[in-house]
């Protein structure tokens, strides 16, 4: 009778999500692929819709509830009758013996293949006592999966207390997300926002997004000593030959800005200065060097900030990085960009320019360890090298970099040898 | 037609399983009922694991008694009143056991259904009651819905061509209840029971001989330690014929003619009775299961997940009908988890290692992985062993053969399994199950006194050989 809807895998890596918002209630009728839950993970939010049609029987999961895969989300009524497969509460009395001690959904009466977490790994040696075993399954977590921290590899019971659904081997997104929200941490005190004047003042609940951008962004803080070099560079060189090759471009239906020269140049830079395209890995107090270009590119959307990255920029000509950042730039106002097109990044680009920024901070988008901020390009009054003052076109740059592994000498050497190429568009030609 | 009962938990079969699933099932809060064709306690309590043990010791009290010279005692030949073992072994031990196991479950207010019970459907049975009256009084069967069902129905000995269960040809039943210590035995099958009665009636007087059909005698046993157990063998006059074909039987008032092929040849043996142990089957015929949608594997086993459920939601089964080692322990361990399972706990079969424990002389026990099986997991594995021979308590109970062997990681030390041959190594076995399914170490086991002097030390003493350290060798 009921259909269970299982959190089914959203993306690579991805194991859990939390409950965002529910788009339907119990009672109301869904058709097939009415979206039916937000669930949001630390990339990105997903909309979630109905595979069968039918009557929405009972909300399992609630807001702000973390999910893994498989868990029941919502039963609907789609009218079918009972499976062994997909159904097995009417067989176990669990729910009447358990009743009140079972406010959490229980896992035993999940499904024929068992209520308890199926072993990822079953062949993988697995140290823990019996004990510590139970206490996982009674907290729906999959042991293998469990990073140990005992002694010789053994999985104590506060590894499965402080699992978060990571793979057991740490990536260098760990210490990110092992981070918890400020209103789950149990030691941190959250202050509440109290005012004198309330009613001067409306309340209105932060969006998943809202709340992914400002976890993101207080974690990069956290974790990264922020410094910003600012420059600018005399871009007329630059304005021609953009100029120059415009309509070739619009021939091709490519849509030719300076994001592409910044790219190119950012890949030589990178090249250079191997220390900007790096992560460090807390867990193990290593420099992580990648010898992979993925350009990242701030995208700002009316749904949110994504920051979907150029993959392998170096190989890329230019009009095919311009290409690539219009696709980007729709796919993210879509709402289609695949989680793996926003992994693995090198660096940021964010570009405030073309709404008329100037010189700004960006926060580094972690795991990575600098940002570019990219300004208007500005007529400024300039000597040149006659000694006259002449009208220069000048591009701000605003270079942030986490400088626990990158000091100021080396950001402004790096900063003056992008100068240098963003001037001379010849050359970068040769070193981009 | 009676009216249909129904039931919350019903549980069929009143072995180790079923007894046990029925009590932690009380005990979690279900009412249950339990359903028994014969004798609770099942064959483990009645004609199994717990009558042999009670043979085996008496034929070591009377070895014993005969065979003290070593330690400056001549005794006349002692004696054996076997009528009186056999009264001993069934009032004070089974119908002990199995009268504290119907205590148990009255205990835990569980109702017992004496009969046989048949599955109609997913959801319903009947019980052809064995009592007279009660079939009567339900029209030949009573109807019972059940909300849960537990399987726990065992298994039975394996007859082979040509050697009916019938007079002197006996399954492991019958060489438990026999009346008179045979003179000559002959027993069909050198697995763990095949074994263990072999050396029970020798130690008891009678001649014995083992056919088995494979080159090796106890085939779950590693090669160490099978020769072991066949020096004990040969020491109390048991000759072993291995590769051994058992041809057909031909019986007469008194005796019983045992005719096999070994090595192309064909050769005849006259005893008093020839038992056969070449295995056991499991009981999931004759009860209904095929008119329900529980599923069975290959070898006519069911198929379960890692609560026992099988794939009827709310029927699940334990024992010797799933997967696994035929052992009574397993299927306690089963029983708990089914019980729980339908109490909503998240309980689950997921052991390390099981252990298996063979009663021969010396006793034979494993858990966990041998260092093959390690291997073919792709572990990297090292063995230490330590003899008994080292350890004063062996040596002063003239018991020094056999060993302590720890498999082991060879990065970290971790215990992947062990065996033990030798005095007392069915007790033994139980810390090292301990030590594999908590995922200790073998410097864990070398840094944890063991008291002396006991046959426990080889243990610690192994894991000291493994960190290179050893003191005793």
């Amino acid at each position: 009778m009921a259909f269970k809807f299982k959190l089914p895998e959203l993306g690579e890596g991805m194991a859990e999500g939390e409950v965002a918002n529910w788009l339907v209630k119990e009672g109301d009728k869904v058709n097939e692929d009415d979206s039916l839950v937000e669930i949001q993970n630390d990339k990105s939010v997903s909309e979630l819709p109905s595979p069968v049609a039918g009557t929405v029987k009972k909300i399992v999961a609630q807001e702000g509830d973390t999910v893994e895969i498989g868990d029941t989300l919502v039963e609907i009524d789609d009218g079918s009758a009972d499976t062994a497969d997909d159904d097995a509460t009417p067989a176990a009395p669990a729910k009447e013996d358990t009743g009140t001690s079972d406010e959490t959904p229980a896992p035993a009466s999940e499904g024929a293949s068992g209520g308890v977490p199926a072993l990822a790994e079953p062949n993988k040696l697995i140290l823990a006592m019996p004990s510590v075993r139970q206490y996982a399954r009674d907290k729906g977590i999959d042991i293998s999966r469990v990073a140990p921290s005992g002694n010789h590899g053994q999985i104590l019971k506060a590894d499965i207390d402080s699992f978060n659904g990571e793979p057991a081997q740490a990536t260098v997104a760990a210490p990110v997300s092992a981070e918890q929200p400020a209103t789950k941490s149990s030691g941190q005190a959250v202050k509440p926002y109290k005012s004198d004047q309330p009613d001067l003042e409306t309340r209105e609940p932060m969006s998943p997004m809202r709340k992914i951008i400002a976890k993101s962004m207080r974690t990069s803080k956290d974790i990264a000593p922020h410094v910003t070099s600012f420059d600018d560079v005399e871009v007329s060189a630059l304005m021609d030959n953009r100029k120059k090759y415009k309509q070739k471009a619009a021939d091709q239906e490519i849509h030719l800005t300076f994001l592409p020269y910044i790219v190119k140049a950012l890949v030589a830079t990178l090249k250079k200065f191997p220390e900007f395209n790096a992560s460090i890995d807390d867990t193990t107090q290593e420099i992580v060097y990648k010898h992979y270009y993925n350009i990242g590119i701030a995208t700002n959307t009316d749904h949110g900030l994504y920051v979907p990255n150029i993959k392998n920029a170096d190989s890329k000509g230019m009009f095919e990085i311009a290409k690539e950042i219009t696709e980007n730039t729709q796919a993210a106002y879509d709402n289609k960009l695949s989680p793996q097109s926003m992994k693995g990044g090198s660096i940021t680009i964010s570009n405030v320019g073309s709404i008329g920024g100037g010189w700004f901070t960006p926060v580094i988008n972690q795991p990575e360890v600098a940002i570019l901020g990219v300004g208007k390009i500005a007529k400024e009054p300039i000597v040149d090298e006659n000694g006259d003052i002449v009208v220069g076109k000048m591009l701000k740059l605003s270079l942030s970099y986490d400088h626990r592994l990158i000091d100021g000498a080396l950001a402004q050497n790096a900063l003056n040898y992008m100068n240098e190429l963003l001037h001379d568009p010849e050359l970068l030609l040769m070193e981009g | 037609m009676a009216d249909v009962e129904e039931k919350d938990t019903v549980i069929v079969g009143g072995g180790p399983g079923g007894y046990v699933a029925a009590i932690r099932a009380s005990e979690l809060g279900q009412k249950v009922t339990l359903i028994e064709k014969g004798t609770l306690g099942g064959v483990c309590l009645n004609v199994g694991c717990v009558p042999s043990k009670a043979l085996i010791n008496a034929g070591h009290r009377l070895r014993d008694a005969n065979d003290a010279s070593v330690f400056g005692i001549t005794t006349q030949p002692a004696t054996i009143d076997f009528e009186k073992t056999q009264e001993w072994k069934q009032t004070k031990i089974v119908d002990r056991m199995t009268g504290g196991v119907q205590m148990l479950l009255k205990k835990h207010k569980v109702e017992i259904i004496e009969g046989e019970a048949f599955l109609d459907n997913d959801s319903q049975l009947r019980v052809m009651s064995v009592g007279p009256k009660q079939f009567m009084d339900n029209g030949g069967g009573q109807t019972i819905k059940f909300k849960n069902l537990i399987l726990a129905t065992g298994s039975r000995p394996v007859e082979i061509p040509n050697f009916k269960f019938d007079g002197r040809v006996i399954d492991s039943t019958g060489a438990l209840d026999l009346k008179e210590i045979p003179k000559e035995l002959v027993v069909i099958g050198g697995g763990y029971i095949g074994t263990e009665l072999a050396g029970a009636y020798a130690n008891l007087g009678s001649h014995v001989t083992i056919l088995e059909g494979t080159p090796s005698i106890l085939p779950n046993f590693e090669k160490d330690m099978v020769s072991i157990a066949l020096k004990g063998l040969k020491k109390k006059g048991v000759d072993v014929i291995t590769s051994a074909m058992a041809k057909k039987s031909e019986q007469d008032d008194s005796s019983v003619t045992v005719t096999y092929e070994a090595d192309g040849k064909e050769t005849s043996i006259k005893a008093d009775y020839c038992l056969v142990s070449v295995g056991r089957r499991a009981n999931t015929d004759g009860f209904g299961l095929e008119m329900t949608s529980v599923k069975t594997d290959d070898h006519g086993l069911v198929q379960v997940d890692q609560q026992g459920r099988t794939s009827v939601n709310n029927i699940f089964a334990i024992g010797d009908i799933v997967p696994g080692p035929a052992l009574a322990h397993k299927a306690f361990f089963e029983a708990k988890t089914a019980a729980g399972a339908i109490a909503g706990k998240n309980t689950a079969n997921d052991w390390v290692g099981v252990p298996a424990v063979c009663f021969a002389d010396p006793e034979l026990a494993t858990v966990g992985m041998t260092q093959a099986d390690a291997k073919d997991k792709g572990l990297e594995v090292s063995t230490a062993k330590f003899p008994f021979a080292g350890n004063a308590r062996a040596v002063s109970l003239d018991e020094p053969d056999g060993f302590v062997r720890l498999v082991y990681t060879k990065d970290e030390g971790n215990l992947v399994g062990a065996q033990v041959a030798g005095p007392e190594a069915s007790d033994l076995i139980a810390e090292l199950s301990l030590a594999v399914n908590g995922g200790m170490n073998v410097e864990d086991i070398a840094l944890t006194i063991h008291p002396h002097p006991t046959l426990s030390e080889p243990i610690q003493e192994a894991a000291d050989v493994a960190l290179g350290f050893p003191t005793h060798i």
